[in-house]
């Protein structure tokens, strides 16, 4: 399913969140969204989920208008992993994963296909061996990877990762983008670290102050000149041995 | 929290229930004149086929029928009334402490009854029971446009609001008995009422609240994919279809509605809607697919028990059954939270 956000402007209050922001992520493909703190990625990504209307602009999932069509029915194509997910702690993980079987619910208790596709997304993840644990006693790694799972359990055309790399270890934060790459779901996916966008996405967009400032390539986009004037960061920016993908050295010298 | 298996579930259920039949055939047994259980029996066989069975005891048929059966029957919608409603509260505000009166319907309820019984001097139970769901509806309509912010709700607010607006309409309450001149029997009527207790029960308040009960309980049941959907925060709810705005709406007034009615008819009786949804999430898991018909049956079981303790412990005097339940569900409720505090 492709993904289409279009002149989508929003205002909170007096502040303008995002401006005009228009991209397009084409069936399959990883669009990483990057941009400082506070600069509306994750806004962005909630005006697609539903959380949050956008003043104006245009969401479209191939013909589909996200706003205009029942949010049951936007929930049975598009899932979502957030930041700071208040969780009942005491909910199992099989509970919480099977909770991403409710837009698709046609009766009171799970059909056969529910309980298959719920199963199926923890094994995908690697956690069907935490299925009885309390969400409480997971790991920060087993906690992103059951997220996933849940939103899996949707089973979306498309996937809004917001940071799902938070709280990783590196090795986790591979494994855990390895795995959303393997589904070959259309993924919109916001990150903070510019070399895993780099390693992973297709395509990025840099968003800064509800502005996308670039959109391409993580080659195009990822310039010492951007990451100046973006980041206010300094960057020499080499190739990754294996995949020739653009990785960046960052250095920072006082007075600067 | 340990997994209870499908079949384990339905057993147990089952078990509940038939706990629940037993508990009202005691109750009705019970009393300041003993009735055998057998004699129950019949009595109930000779009003269900009167040409099958010979006619009992007049006197303990009156008892059984006229008495003890509505009053039994409506401890077990009440408690059951009450377990649902807190069960899904803890689930809309996020909060394991919420219980059926956190958005001020009781204290409405106490202030409507509280007016027709001190300031109108009407002590008719029927009256009673219409100024508390008066009382019950105008305070939930309050504390909902107080929570409203631009068109939405949010838990925090629906709480703060029925935080305040409990404590303004308990001072209210406290005002009214305290302006009554000559302490006498509408004094008493107050005290009873506000403890809650199950001593006016009657065919007409259980063919009230009984329907009523059902209904509403019913409509909260149909709701709990998305209560379960809620766990995972207002923002993946959204994601899965939920508006979290409108279905805390439609939750508010239901469970409102349905502790206005099991106010009105029973006075504010805690700790039931406290207790019993974490006594069942401990059991079940937190999928409110199961833990709203658990509740229900287990609130029914509770009531119905300790109305009967309520009658007993300090016989010919009736003690009211919310001095009971609180002083058997505070020590409870320590001891939960001591488990779950060790689990975590």
């Amino acid at each position: 399913m492709r993904l289409n956000i279009d002149d989508v402007s929003l205002k909170l209050g007096s502040s303008q969140i995002l401006d005009d922001v228009s991209l397009c992520v084409s069936e399959g493909q990883i669009f990483g969204l990057i941009g400082p703190n506070g600069s509306g990625k994750s806004t962005l990504l909630r005006t697609v989920f539903r959380a949050l209307p956008p003043n104006s602009g245009e969401i479209l999932l191939n013909e589909l208008d996200v706003w205009k069509t029942p949010a049951n029915q936007v929930a049975q194509h598009v899932g979502a992993m957030t930041q700071d997910v208040y969780v009942d702690p005491a909910l199992r993980v099989e509970e919480y994963v099977a909770t991403g079987r409710t837009p698709h619910a046609k009766y009171f208790w799970d059909t056969a296909e529910d309980k298959s596709v719920v199963q199926k997304s923890m094994r995908l993840t690697g956690v069907e061996g935490l299925a009885n644990r309390a969400l409480a006693s997971l790991s920060g790694g087993e906690r992103q990877r059951v997220h996933l799972a849940r939103a899996l359990a949707q089973q979306p055309k498309v996937l809004l990762l917001d940071e799902p790399t938070n709280h990783l270890d590196v090795r986790h934060q591979f494994e855990l983008l390895a795995l959303v790459t393997s589904l070959s779901v259309t993924t919109l996916v916001t990150l903070h670290d510019l070399n895993l966008a780099s390693f992973f996405c297709d395509r990025l967009a840099v968003i800064e102050g509800g502005r996308i400032v670039a959109i391409g390539t993580p080659e195009d986009v990822l310039t010492v000149e951007l990451l100046q004037s973006v980041f206010g960061i300094n960057a020499s920016i080499t190739k990754h041995p294996r995949t020739g993908k653009p990785h960046l050295i960052f250095d920072h010298q006082e007075g600067q | 929290m340990r997994k209870v298996s499908n079949w384990a579930y339905r057993l147990s259920l089952l078990f509940a229930l038939i706990g629940v039949a037993l508990a009202i055939a005691l109750s009705v047994s019970i009393g300041s004149v003993a009735i055998p259980l057998d004699k129950v029996a019949q009595v109930f066989a000779h009003a269900i086929t009167p040409q099958l069975y010979a006619a009992p005891d007049s006197l303990q048929s009156q008892i059984v029928l006229e008495f003890r059966l509505p009053r039994a029957l409506l401890a077990a919608v009440v408690g059951a009334g009450l377990a649902v409603s807190g069960a899904v509260l803890q689930s809309i505000v996020r909060n394991p402490l919420a219980d059926p009166y956190v958005f001020g319907v009781s204290s409405g309820a106490s202030v409507g009854a509280v007016a027709v019984i001190t300031v109108f001097a009407i002590t008719t139970r029927s009256v009673v029971t219409l100024g508390a769901l008066l009382g019950a509806v105008s305070a939930m309509f309050v504390v909902f446009l107080l929570a409203q912010a631009r068109g939405s709700t949010n838990a925090l607010r629906l709480v703060l609001a029925g935080v305040a607006v409990s404590f303004t309409l308990s001072a209210a309450t406290s005002f009214m008995i305290l302006r009554v001149s000559e302490p006498g029997s509408s004094v008493a009527a107050v005290l009873a009422w506000l403890s809650g207790s199950l001593g006016g029960a009657s065919w007409e308040s259980l063919g009230f609240a009984a329907p009523a009960v059902i209904v509403l309980a019913i409509l909260l049941l149909f709701g709990s994919r998305a209560l379960n959907a809620f766990q995972a925060g207002d923002d993946l709810a959204s994601s899965m279809g939920v508006n979290p705005s409108r279905y805390r709406l439609y939750f508010f007034l239901v469970t409102s509605g349905l502790v206005a009615v099991v106010v009105s008819v029973s006075g504010a009786i805690g700790f039931v809607g406290l207790l019993v949804p974490h006594v069942v999430r401990s059991w079940v898991g937190s999928d409110s697919r199961k833990v709203l018909p658990f509740s229900a049956v287990l609130g029914a079981l509770l009531l119905v028990l300790v109305d009967i303790v309520a009658r007993v412990v300090l016989a010919p005097t009736e003690v009211p059954v919310g001095v009971i339940t609180a002083l058997i569900g505070g020590p409870a409720f320590l001891i939960l939270l001591r488990r779950i505090g060790s689990q975590a």
